[in-house]
């Protein structure tokens, strides 16, 4: 998918009184006007294809479609000052979510709010409960399980399942080993199946806990 | 399904979810596997479609049709005054300073409201441990008898972390990375309070102070058993009293406790945030 993340094109992210500092083009690189359009409508035409990726990732991660809409516009700001760094060919869309997750990151710290929020980890346990027959829940259901699963969990899950990233891409993006990767991606979709059955039951569409689905 | 069987499953399930990470080699077992039990084959059918959905419902939500222009709008206002767009920024920098250090010149300094003697002092941290269990009232102690009632230099100097000890001077880096860059180093050091030792960090803001506090345990000291919040396999104990949050952990012979007149909640998940870190600290210090 893509070539590999390139990481060192990550300059200093958003911060304080950053804003007052330079450019990556001032990092000895300066950018003329004529160079400058040209690089801009190749970052508008390598990047902005994304958007709609970074944003539903982002209000899923954040759970809140305000903040989501402010961050997606504070990651392209970030990849804009630093695309000149940004060699063609590579990953662009697994770059544009490691800043995403960077900001989300730096977010979560200017306000006191870390990753680890759940006021309980969830066990390690065996599914024990049957999972509904995916076709019968709303989007609305699954979301609302999805949003149950602690932040850390839910993130891997959207990029392995929703975004398809690969895990070597989810371990770069997050910048996590790769088994961490897979035992919170396994965990996750198993959380995410126990909130569904959950959901499945009180609607009625399983009537049982244990290992029978109503299908 | 016997044992080998289930063991055989077990294996096949995880080899065909690697294979969707692109995380693994082929496998001809599994593939076997897969052709003759039917049970594995529903169930891959089953997670296909359940990530199918998932994908199906969270794709179908969309940014509200405006942040496309704004993202190439503010793209193409940087291209066009790269630098000179940073202007108002300063500007408002500046200000923004200027009224800091005004509403800085209003708060209410921890010392005006302090108990102003020794005695007065130690009467009020002994009033505030009783409120609490008594091994939160360990760390809270440390903390208020430490940092609460100090005044301290506007602009500490670097020798401050010399005064931890080569062994936790890490300490002090771990919780500077995870504190918003507004709060600076006050403490790092090994302090006494009682006859006990602690080994202290404490960082402050205009408005909040915290104190990452640790000392050995003593005989029948720990945490109560039930209760609590876990974070990266770590259980955590939770209190608070008036102002002061108190959260902790501890480890086979040491308590470890964040203390600050932070929310309960950014209490808590600081302390969530700083714990793997500082217990791999802990660890290896025990290990030699």
């Amino acid at each position: 998918m893509g070539g590999p993340i390139p990481t060192d094109a990550i300059i200093a992210m958003p911060d304080g009184d950053e804003q007052g500092q330079d450019e990556p083009a001032c990092a000895g690189v300066s950018r003329g006007p004529a160079i400058a359009e040209d690089a801009g409508s190749r970052f508008e035409a390598e990047a902005l294809p994304h958007l709609n990726d970074l944003y539903r990732t982002a209000a899923r991660v954040l759970g809140d479609r305000g903040e989501a809409e402010d961050l997606v516009q504070e990651v392209y700001l970030t990849a804009w000052k630093s695309f000149h760094r940004f060699e063609p060919g590579t990953n662009c869309r697994a770059w544009l979510f490691k800043i995403l997750f960077y900001s989300i990151n730096h977010h979560w710290r200017r306000r006191f709010r870390f990753p680890l929020l759940s006021d309980r980890e969830p066990a390690e346990r065996e599914v024990a409960c049957a999972t509904p027959l995916p076709e019968r829940l709303t989007d609305e259901e699954i979301l609302a399980a999805l949003d149950k699963a602690p932040r850390d969990f839910r993130a891997v899950v959207l990029l392995a399942d929703v975004e398809e990233f690969s895990y070597k891409e989810i371990a770069g993006i997050l910048n996590i080993p790769i088994g961490t990767v897979m035992s919170r991606l396994s965990r996750g979709r198993k959380l995410l199946r126990e909130q569904l059955a959950t959901v499945a039951q009180s609607y009625g569409i399983l009537k049982t806990n244990n290992k029978r689905s109503e299908a | 399904m016997t044992a080998d069987r289930d063991y055989g499953c077990r294996q096949a399930l995880e080899y065909f979810e690697a294979l969707t990470g692109g995380e693994t080699a082929s496998d001809a077992k599994a593939q076997e596997h897969l052709k003759a039990c039917s049970s594995c084959a529903s169930e891959l059918e089953l997670r296909s479609r359940l990530r199918a959905r998932l994908k199906a419902a969270v794709r179908g939500e969309l940014p509200m049709p405006g942040l496309h222009d704004r993202v190439r709008a503010t793209i193409r206002e940087r291209e066009r005054a790269p630098r000179s767009s940073w202007l108002p920024n300063r500007v408002m920098l500046a200000a923004a300073a200027m009224a800091s250090l005004c509403i800085a010149a209003l708060v209410v300094t921890r010392s005006n409201i302090a108990p102003s003697t020794l005695a007065a002092q130690d009467e009020f941290i002994g009033a505030m441990q009783a409120r609490v269990a008594a091994v939160f009232g360990v760390g809270l102690g440390d903390h208020l008898h430490c940092s609460w009632f100090r005044t301290f230099p506007s602009l500490p100097g670097p020798e401050l972390t010399s005064a931890l000890g080569g062994e936790y001077a890490p300490l002090a880096k771990i919780v500077r990375d995870q504190v918003p860059d507004r709060f600076r180093l006050v403490i790092a050091h090994r302090c006494s309070y009682r006859g006990r030792r602690f080994v202290h960090v404490s960082m402050k803001d205009d408005v909040n102070l915290l104190s990452l506090v640790i000392t050995d345990k003593q005989a029948g000291e720990s945490f109560p058993a039930s209760g609590g919040t876990v974070a990266g396999g770590i259980q955590l104990h939770h209190a608070g009293v008036d102002r002061f949050q108190v959260s902790g952990f501890e480890t086979a012979d040491q308590l470890v406790f964040l203390v600050s007149d932070l929310r309960p909640d950014e209490n808590r998940n600081l302390l969530a945030a700083l714990a793997p870190d500082v217990n791999r600290v802990l660890d290896s210090i025990r290990k030699g």
